[in-house]
């Protein structure tokens, strides 16, 4: 008796502690989620990018030689942040984890 | 009033006693068990990343393909370790104490492959992946290795120890 008594415990010890592994681990992934750029990459001039979920291409006014949006492939590699520099947008493009868009210019949204 | 308000003092004073008494004997008893403590931390950690692994499948196996001469077996490496720890997770935990200890040799023995990998990262890598799941993805390289370190030295402790239950 003492020892099934000893065997229900520890199991459902166990039971309990995967149970709370597992709720760490979903916790976890929904905050790694939260914080991974998903849209696009929009050129604010002078060398600074900004994310939007989603774009207008009519917000794009060509007074730049440089793509206006780019669209990100890879979110998994892109962390999401309030502004982007030109030469981290470089970074992004030779990994391939965004690509340009065929209008050049300024974002104006 | 007075003597009402000295009754209320002593009986907090008894009753602080005994909850120290309490976290004093909880804390010897879990002293004692601390092997346990590792095996129950072994299962914890290897269900938290096997499961971060198989909620974030594509990225890790995306990741996996990175690898220089592992990237071939990119799908294979994918299922099998995160399938692999969490068996290992839920073995660590069932009351069997020879498959535990089994179960904690391979843990140990995995952690060492995990260590390697990181070991090798460090020494030859230029860009250097890991998708070891969760919070443990963002330590640093040193950290990582560090703590795995300690994993394997609790590990090998614990095996010594769990010698000693034979059912």
């Amino acid at each position: 008796m003492t020892l099934i008594k000893k065997t229900t415990k520890t199991l459902v010890l166990g039971v309990a502690l995967l149970g709370l592994a597992i709720g760490a681990s979903s916790w976890a992934s929904a905050r790694t989620e939260a914080q991974l750029a998903t849209g696009h990459l929009v050129n604010k001039g002078s060398g600074q990018f900004e994310l939007r979920s989603s774009i207008n291409p009519m917000d794009c006014q060509a007074t730049e030689p440089t793509p206006c949006t780019y669209q990100i492939l890879s979110p998994d590699n892109i962390p999401a942040q309030d502004s982007y520099t030109a030469s981290e947008l470089e970074a992004f493009e030779t990994n391939g984890w965004i690509e340009p868009s065929n209008t050049n210019g300024v974002y104006q949204n | 009033m007075e003597k009402h308000l000295t009754t209320v003092k002593s009986s907090i004073k008894a009753g602080t006693a005994q909850v120290w008494q309490w976290i004093i004997r909880k804390s010897r008893w879990l002293f004692q068990q601390r092997h346990w403590v590792v095996v129950y931390g072994y299962a914890f950690l290897y269900m938290f990343t096997g499961h971060n692994k198989l909620v974030n499948m594509q990225t890790f196996v995306k990741g996996n393909k990175r690898i220089p001469v592992l990237g071939q077996y990119a799908e294979f490496i994918g299922w099998g370790i995160p399938l692999l720890e969490i068996l290992l997770a839920i073995v660590l935990v069932y009351p069997w104490r020879k498959m535990q200890r089994w179960a904690l040799w391979t843990s140990t023995v995995l952690m060492g492959v995990f260590t390697l990998y990181i070991a090798l990262m460090l020494l030859f890598a230029e860009k250097r992946l890991c998708h070891c799941g969760g919070v443990i993805e963002e330590m640093g390289w040193h950290t990582h290795l560090i703590f795995n370190a300690v994993w394997i030295g609790l590990g090998m402790w614990a095996i010594k120890r769990l010698k000693n239950y034979t059912i």
